[in-house]
Protein backbone atom coordinates (compact mmCIF):
# COMPACT_ATOMS: atom_id res chain seq x y z
CA UNK A 1 0.00 0.00 0.00
CA UNK A 2 2.78 2.37 1.02
CA UNK A 3 4.77 1.43 -2.07
CA UNK A 4 1.74 2.10 -4.27
CA UNK A 5 1.30 5.51 -2.67
CA UNK A 6 4.97 6.36 -3.27
CA UNK A 7 4.72 5.36 -6.94
CA UNK A 8 1.53 7.39 -7.17
CA UNK A 9 3.24 10.47 -5.74
CA UNK A 10 6.29 9.89 -7.94
CA UNK A 11 4.44 10.09 -11.28
CA UNK A 12 2.46 13.09 -10.12
CA UNK A 13 5.67 14.83 -9.06
CA UNK A 14 7.32 14.06 -12.42
CA UNK A 15 4.27 15.39 -14.29
CA UNK A 16 4.37 18.60 -12.25
CA UNK A 17 8.13 18.99 -12.80
CA UNK A 18 7.67 18.48 -16.53
CA UNK A 19 4.92 21.10 -16.71
CA UNK A 20 6.96 23.48 -14.54
CA UNK A 21 9.93 23.25 -16.94
CA UNK A 22 7.69 24.20 -19.87
CA UNK A 23 5.98 26.99 -17.90
CA UNK A 24 9.37 28.42 -16.89
CA UNK A 25 10.55 28.71 -20.50
CA UNK A 26 7.25 30.16 -21.76
CA UNK A 27 7.05 32.51 -18.74
CA UNK A 28 10.63 33.74 -19.27
CA UNK A 29 9.92 34.46 -22.95
CA UNK A 30 6.70 36.26 -22.01
CA UNK A 31 8.57 38.35 -19.40
CA UNK A 32 11.28 39.33 -21.92
CA UNK A 33 8.58 40.35 -24.42
CA UNK A 34 6.74 42.32 -21.77
CA UNK A 35 9.84 44.26 -20.68
CA UNK A 36 10.88 44.92 -24.31
CA UNK A 37 7.40 46.13 -25.18
CA UNK A 38 7.28 48.37 -22.14
CA UNK A 39 10.68 49.93 -22.96
CA UNK A 40 9.76 50.51 -26.60
CA UNK A 41 6.48 52.09 -25.54
CA UNK A 42 8.20 54.21 -22.89
CA UNK A 43 10.87 55.62 -25.22
CA UNK A 44 8.74 55.83 -28.38
CA UNK A 45 8.20 59.27 -29.89
CA UNK A 46 4.56 60.09 -29.18
CA UNK A 47 4.37 62.36 -32.22
CA UNK A 48 5.35 59.58 -34.61
CA UNK A 49 2.88 56.91 -35.68
CA UNK A 50 2.95 53.38 -34.28
CA UNK A 51 4.63 51.98 -37.39
CA UNK A 52 6.78 55.03 -38.25
CA UNK A 53 10.56 54.70 -38.73
CA UNK A 54 12.99 56.50 -36.39
CA UNK A 55 10.44 56.55 -33.56
CA UNK A 56 12.66 54.91 -30.90
CA UNK A 57 16.32 55.62 -29.97
CA UNK A 58 18.89 53.61 -32.01
CA UNK A 59 20.40 52.06 -28.82
CA UNK A 60 16.96 50.69 -27.88
CA UNK A 61 16.37 49.41 -31.41
CA UNK A 62 19.71 47.56 -31.42
CA UNK A 63 19.22 46.24 -27.88
CA UNK A 64 15.66 45.08 -28.64
CA UNK A 65 16.78 43.35 -31.84
CA UNK A 66 19.60 41.51 -30.04
CA UNK A 67 17.34 40.53 -27.12
CA UNK A 68 14.69 39.30 -29.57
CA UNK A 69 17.07 37.15 -31.60
CA UNK A 70 18.78 35.70 -28.51
CA UNK A 71 15.50 35.12 -26.63
CA UNK A 72 13.74 33.48 -29.58
CA UNK A 73 16.81 31.43 -30.52
CA UNK A 74 17.59 30.26 -26.99
CA UNK A 75 13.91 30.01 -26.02
CA UNK A 76 13.06 27.84 -29.03
CA UNK A 77 16.02 25.56 -28.34
CA UNK A 78 15.12 25.31 -24.65
CA UNK A 79 11.45 24.70 -25.42
CA UNK A 80 12.42 21.86 -27.75
CA UNK A 81 14.56 20.38 -24.96
CA UNK A 82 11.74 20.37 -22.39
CA UNK A 83 8.99 19.29 -24.83
CA UNK A 84 8.16 15.67 -25.53
CA UNK A 85 8.39 14.24 -29.05
CA UNK A 86 4.69 14.81 -29.78
CA UNK A 87 4.99 18.49 -28.86
CA UNK A 88 8.19 18.80 -30.92
CA UNK A 89 6.36 17.42 -33.97
CA UNK A 90 3.54 19.92 -33.37
CA UNK A 91 6.05 22.79 -33.07
CA UNK A 92 7.74 21.71 -36.29
CA UNK A 93 4.45 21.42 -38.20
CA UNK A 94 3.33 24.78 -36.81
CA UNK A 95 6.55 26.41 -38.02
CA UNK A 96 6.10 24.83 -41.45
CA UNK A 97 2.57 26.27 -41.68
CA UNK A 98 3.85 29.73 -40.70
CA UNK A 99 6.64 29.49 -43.28
CA UNK A 100 4.27 28.36 -46.01
CA UNK A 101 1.94 31.28 -45.32
CA UNK A 102 4.91 33.56 -46.07
CA UNK A 103 6.27 31.50 -49.00
CA UNK A 104 2.91 31.20 -50.72
CA UNK A 105 1.39 34.45 -49.48
CA UNK A 106 4.07 36.83 -50.71
CA UNK A 107 4.33 35.61 -54.35
CA UNK A 108 0.52 35.47 -54.60
CA UNK A 109 0.15 39.00 -53.24
CA UNK A 110 3.09 40.17 -55.40
CA UNK A 111 1.62 38.87 -58.67
CA UNK A 112 -1.78 40.36 -57.82
CA UNK A 113 -0.01 43.66 -57.10
CA UNK A 114 1.77 43.43 -60.46
CA UNK A 115 -1.63 43.16 -62.05
CA UNK A 116 -2.74 46.31 -60.30
CA UNK A 117 -5.42 44.48 -58.33
CA UNK A 118 -4.17 44.98 -54.75
CA UNK A 119 -1.89 47.36 -52.82
CA UNK A 120 1.85 46.62 -52.61
CA UNK A 121 2.74 43.57 -50.44
CA UNK A 122 3.13 44.54 -46.80
CA UNK A 123 5.58 42.55 -44.65
CA UNK A 124 3.67 43.30 -41.46
CA UNK A 125 0.42 41.82 -42.80
CA UNK A 126 2.27 38.75 -44.05
CA UNK A 127 3.95 38.38 -40.66
CA UNK A 128 0.60 38.69 -38.88
CA UNK A 129 -0.94 36.13 -41.25
CA UNK A 130 1.88 33.68 -40.55
CA UNK A 131 1.42 34.14 -36.78
CA UNK A 132 -2.34 33.55 -37.08
CA UNK A 133 -1.68 30.53 -39.30
CA UNK A 134 0.73 29.06 -36.76
CA UNK A 135 -1.70 29.62 -33.85
CA UNK A 136 -4.53 27.89 -35.76
CA UNK A 137 -2.19 25.04 -36.73
CA UNK A 138 -0.98 24.65 -33.13
CA UNK A 139 -4.57 24.51 -31.82
CA UNK A 140 -5.53 21.99 -34.52
CA UNK A 141 -2.62 19.63 -33.96
CA UNK A 142 -2.68 19.94 -30.17
CA UNK A 143 -6.39 19.74 -29.39
CA UNK A 144 -8.13 18.03 -32.33
CA UNK B 1 -1.55 2.72 -36.78
CA UNK B 2 -3.74 0.66 -34.44
CA UNK B 3 -2.56 -0.07 -30.92
CA UNK B 4 -3.65 -1.62 -27.64
CA UNK B 5 -2.40 1.20 -25.45
CA UNK B 6 -5.82 2.24 -24.14
CA UNK B 7 -6.69 -1.35 -23.17
CA UNK B 8 -3.33 -1.96 -21.52
CA UNK B 9 -3.62 1.32 -19.62
CA UNK B 10 -7.16 0.51 -18.48
CA UNK B 11 -6.05 -2.92 -17.27
CA UNK B 12 -3.63 -1.20 -14.92
CA UNK B 13 -6.15 1.48 -13.95
CA UNK B 14 -3.81 4.25 -15.05
CA UNK B 15 -4.97 7.63 -16.27
CA UNK B 16 -3.53 9.13 -19.46
CA UNK B 17 -1.65 11.63 -17.29
CA UNK B 18 -0.16 8.82 -15.18
CA UNK B 19 0.93 6.83 -18.22
CA UNK B 20 2.35 10.02 -19.72
CA UNK B 21 4.39 10.70 -16.58
CA UNK B 22 5.68 7.11 -16.54
CA UNK B 23 6.79 7.55 -20.18
CA UNK B 24 7.97 11.16 -19.65
CA UNK B 25 5.54 12.53 -22.24
CA UNK B 26 2.46 14.74 -21.95
CA UNK B 27 -1.10 13.51 -21.40
CA UNK B 28 -1.92 14.88 -24.87
CA UNK B 29 0.81 12.69 -26.38
CA UNK B 30 -0.72 9.58 -24.78
CA UNK B 31 -4.16 10.61 -26.03
CA UNK B 32 -2.82 11.23 -29.55
CA UNK B 33 -1.16 7.79 -29.63
CA UNK B 34 -4.22 6.01 -28.25
CA UNK B 35 -6.52 7.60 -30.82
CA UNK B 36 -4.11 6.88 -33.67
CA UNK B 37 -3.49 10.54 -34.43
CA UNK B 38 0.20 10.23 -33.69
CA UNK B 39 2.59 7.34 -34.22
CA UNK B 40 5.33 7.29 -31.58
CA UNK B 41 9.00 7.28 -32.49
CA UNK B 42 10.89 3.99 -32.24
CA UNK B 43 12.55 4.98 -28.91
CA UNK B 44 9.15 5.85 -27.39
CA UNK B 45 7.61 2.67 -28.78
CA UNK B 46 10.38 0.70 -27.05
CA UNK B 47 9.75 2.60 -23.78
CA UNK B 48 6.05 1.75 -24.02
CA UNK B 49 6.80 -1.90 -24.75
CA UNK B 50 9.24 -2.13 -21.82
CA UNK B 51 6.77 -0.47 -19.46
CA UNK B 52 4.12 -3.08 -20.25
CA UNK B 53 6.62 -5.94 -20.48
CA UNK B 54 5.65 -6.72 -24.06
CA UNK B 55 7.10 -6.46 -27.55
CA UNK B 56 6.31 -3.54 -29.83
CA UNK B 57 4.40 -5.85 -32.18
CA UNK B 58 2.18 -6.99 -29.31
CA UNK B 59 1.10 -3.38 -28.70
CA UNK B 60 1.22 -1.78 -32.15
CA UNK B 61 -0.27 -3.12 -35.37
CA UNK B 62 0.67 -1.46 -38.65
CA UNK B 63 -1.80 -3.63 -40.54
CA UNK B 64 0.98 -5.31 -42.49
CA UNK B 65 1.35 -9.00 -43.21
CA UNK B 66 3.68 -10.50 -40.60
CA UNK B 67 3.61 -13.99 -42.15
Amino acid sequence: MMEATMVDQDWQMRARQRQRRINTVVGALFAVGLVSGFLVGFFEDDEAGLLAANSIPPWLAVTSAIVFVVAIGFGSWKLMKVSDEHERVIHTKTTVVAGNVMLIGFPTWFILWKGGLVPEPDALWLFMASIIGSVIAFAWYKFR
Amino acid sequence: MKNRLKVLRAERDWSQAELGARLDVSRQAVNAIETGKYDPSLPLAFRIARLFGMTIEEIFDDGGDHG
